[in-house]
């Protein structure tokens, strides 16, 4: 029934180094630096003493999650259960594929303050919630995160003509018109197919920033 | 009698000028701030000179071009202004004594007087015939009407990593747009999203601007919902009525890749070959850092020549004869693109080519005499192409279809991947709960006396200053990584330490005094954009977002 992804465990460590140990690589490079940038000297606290998970698209398959909450919100949720302590039960983050309605189970731990959640659905809604499992069944939810919708990452096969004529720079007279209005013209598959072709070989393995004038190569990273 | 044929089709060139907001007064010689020098005289002087020449012959074309607000805000900074000319008197120092030193070497003599010629050239055009304000040179051509200049976010903040937070989206853009009129005289009818990073619902932050279209990268339109009848050769309506147009995935490449595409070229100079690192430290050291540290002069010799072999002498006749062949070579490839779809497409087909500009000039040095054959070959050798602008496309086709862009970006992999990454992901976190401490201050503070009013505005300025999503970039490229760290985290840490003084009623004035003079940007910053009773007033977060009049 529960699936468990645990995806990408030396990333997983890596986030580990920069999030939640203040000797991590992020902090010694601060410290590199000191002596000769005057931008050294800031640390950024590590908690907002907030209860929260926020979770972000990273692409069609995969998200980010960040977490915090205060002990006072875990304990509410223990005492309930008669509890007294977070350790004494397994911390989980719940994925709900809001699409297909189903949900998957990750274990997690207190050190983890961030996920990365991989092989997930194009085009797919999702909410996670990070709680406790009681009795290897029961869920208990702490936080609750955003939802978001992974993109869509083929061609659709809706071919609905819905036009929309926007007229003039500002006076903005909108009005639609129906579907099959151009239905006499061409038929696009072939075309887009044809375009499709040249992305899937070319192309989403490079990309460009703006910011070429710093990279010395118009084609960035990986 | 001139006998005119109807164009067949439409090319729409786009360059994306940005730079991130690098200015510090505190120190003399700062090595961050050449990115803005190098762009100025490799790529931003070259473009207006060959735009005055346009002008000058009567050259009729259209071209779109994004001026970040950073850069819009540095090009009009009197302390950069002044550090430019410090800069450039440095370079014609330099160019001088290369002459003599390469006395008795012809070809590399010849190229050190190239240099010297532009660099004097540089200085004139920026002194004298711009008064050292170059926006002043893009705002002429744009009130001619060759150049469509459109805006892009307040700091290039990466729009849906911070979609959760609507009102921050909107700072983005209401103070893009408010910088760019204010310097070029009009608002702007388009965007350059930063990174041409789309979610969907932004779309609607986007309409209540007036602003009508903006650019997604390919599969933008060819995945969007329902399928694009034109694929990415016409734009499609959001449902707003804001003009998403798709970048044309032949075209860029042609120019961007640097192996297939005309950059590479071994007639063209090699950019990695400067005199910064080859002459010794002795010589060379009053014109590269004042620490010693060897940089790229912007003084190159050689051609790219080829691959591992050894390389020879530039030379820039030869190199321009290139950048004319290669915008013959561009142009007939998109007249056989719009032949092609002639047939194919019930109306004239639009190819959008978009780029950085910094590409041209900086890094690809011939690029802008590449832009230059092109334009005029265009207006001269055919009558197939047009050159245009997307508001003209819409102006002659205003009718469109109505499909849903996927969220998207022209980065890596085309999604968040690199902006939302194990480099850089930590970032969040701290911009998101700047975010919520700035909406919640702006909500919450009404009539402030002058000082916190002042401290709130430079909180607004810290806030976004920090979501350049050039840091973001940086870290995951792995060059510079301690700049974009310590400028990420230094603008979040003045952010909070405001934000306690604020609530803590014990504002420091000293220290804010010194954070304005630092970080000057947008001079006339309200922090009320960020009230969640800030018009238009938004209800909801991500693509749920409904604009409440």
């Amino acid at each position: 029934m529960s699936k468990v992804e645990r995806v990408s465990l030396d990333k997983l460590q890596k986030q580990e180094e920069y999030l939640t140990s203040p000797s991590g690589n992020s902090a010694e490079s601060i410290e590199e630096i000191q002596e000769s940038n005057i931008w050294s000297q800031y640390q950024l606290s590590e908690e907002y003493g907030e209860n929260k998970i926020v979770m972000q698209v990273k692409n069609p398959t995969s998200v980010h999650l960040y977490w915090g909450f205060t002990d006072e919100l875990a304990n509410q949720v223990l005492s309930k259960l008669g509890y007294h302590d977070l350790s004494e039960l397994p911390l989980v983050l719940r994925l709900y594929d809001l699409t297909i309605n189903k949900q998957y189970n990750i274990n997690t731990t207190l050190e983890h303050k961030d996920w990365y959640i991989n092989e997930l659905n194009p085009g797919h809604n999702y909410l996670v919630k990070l709680g406790v499992i009681e009795d290897e069944m029961k869920f208990h939810p702490i936080i609750e995160s955003n939802p978001i919708r992974t993109p869509r990452n083929t061609v659709s096969d809706n071919l609905d003509q819905d036009w929309m004529t926007v007229k003039d720079k500002l006076e903005k007279i909108y009005f639609l018109s129906g579907k099959g209005e151009l239905e006499e013209g061409y038929s696009s598959p072939e075309l887009i197919q044809k375009e499709e072709k040249v992305i899937q070989l070319s192309r989403l393995e490079e990309g460009y920033s703006s910011i070429s004038l710093l990279k010395g190569s118009s084609e960035i990273v990986e | 009698m001139t006998i005119f044929k109807e164009e067949k089709g439409y090319l729409s060139l786009i360059l994306h000028a940005h730079l991130p907001f690098v200015r510090h007064p505190e120190e003399k010689d700062f090595l961050e701030e050449r990115w803005l020098f190098e762009a100025i005289t490799e790529t931003y002087i070259p473009l207006l000179n060959y735009f005055e020449g346009l002008y000058r012959d009567k050259v009729e074309y259209r071209l779109t071009m994004s001026l970040t607000p950073p850069l819009i805000s540095m090009l009009t900074d009197s302390l950069l202004q002044e550090r430019y000319i410090n800069h450039i008197d440095n370079l014609i120092e330099l160019a001088h004594k290369e002459l003599e030193r390469t006395a008795s070497q012809p070809q590399f003599n010849r190229n050190a007087n190239m240099y010297l010629e532009r660099f004097k050239q540089s200085k004139d055009i920026f002194v004298n015939y711009y008064n050292k304000n170059l926006v002043n040179g893009f705002k002429k051509f744009q009130d001619l009407g060759y150049l469509e200049l459109i805006t892009c976010g307040a700091t290039h903040g990466y729009l849906p990593l911070m979609q959760e937070y609507p009102e921050a989206v909107r700072a983005q853009i209401e103070v893009a747009i408010k910088t760019h009129k204010k310097h070029l005289g009009r608002k702007p009818r388009g965007i350059w999203l930063p990174e041409c990073a789309y979610y969907p619902g932004l779309e609607k932050i986007l309409k209540e601007y007036d602003l009508r279209f903006f650019i997604v990268d390919t599969h933008g339109i060819l995945h969007a919902n329902p399928r694009p009848k034109y694929g990415v050769f016409a734009p499609i309506y959001t449902e707003t009525g804001v003009a998403a147009f798709g970048r044309e995935q032949e075209s860029s490449k042609q120019v961007w890749s640097s192996q297939e595409g005309y950059p590479g070229d071994y007639n063209y100079r090699e950019y990695y070959c400067d005199i910064g690192f080859e002459l010794p430290l002795d010589y060379i050291q009053p014109y590269i850092h004042q620490d010693g540290i060897r940089i790229d002069t912007g003084m190159k010799y050689y051609k790219i020549t080829g691959e591992d072999c050894e390389k020879e002498p530039y030379n820039y006749q030869v190199a321009r004869e290139k950048a004319a062949l290669h915008a013959g070579d561009f142009m007939k490839n998109r007249i056989e693109q719009i032949e092609n779809l002639t047939s194919l497409i019930d109306r004239k087909p639009l190819i959008i080519s978009p780029y950085d500009a910094e590409l041209f000039g900086h890094w690809w040095y011939e690029g802008p005499d590449f832009l230059n054959f092109l334009i005029r070959k265009v207006a001269y050798d055919q009558d197939i192409i047009k050159l245009i602008s997307p508001i003209d496309y819409l102006e002659k086709y205003p009718k469109n279809q109505i499909c849903q862009p996927p969220m998207c970006s022209w980065g890596a992999k085309g999604y968040n991947d690199v902006w939302l990454d194990g480099s850089n992901d930590w970032i969040y976190r701290h911009l998101h709960q700047a975010v919520e401490k700035m909406i919640k201050l702006a909500t919450e503070i009404n009539e402030p006396d002058g000082l916190t009013r002042r401290a709130l505005n430079q909180a607004a300025r810290e806030l976004l200053l920090a979501q350049s999503s050039d840091w973001a970039f940086i870290m995951k490229t792995g060059t510079m990584v301690e700049y974009a760290v310590n400028r990420t985290t230094a603008h979040i840490h003045h952010f909070f330490n405001l934000f306690n003084q604020i609530k803590g009623g014990n504002i420091d004035q000293e220290r804010l005094t010194e954070l304005e003079q630092n970080n000057n940007i947008f001079p006339e910053i309200d922090y009320q954009i960020y009230s969640e009773f800030y018009s238009p007033k938004i209800k909801g977060q991500g693509e749920e977002i409904e604009i409440i009049s």
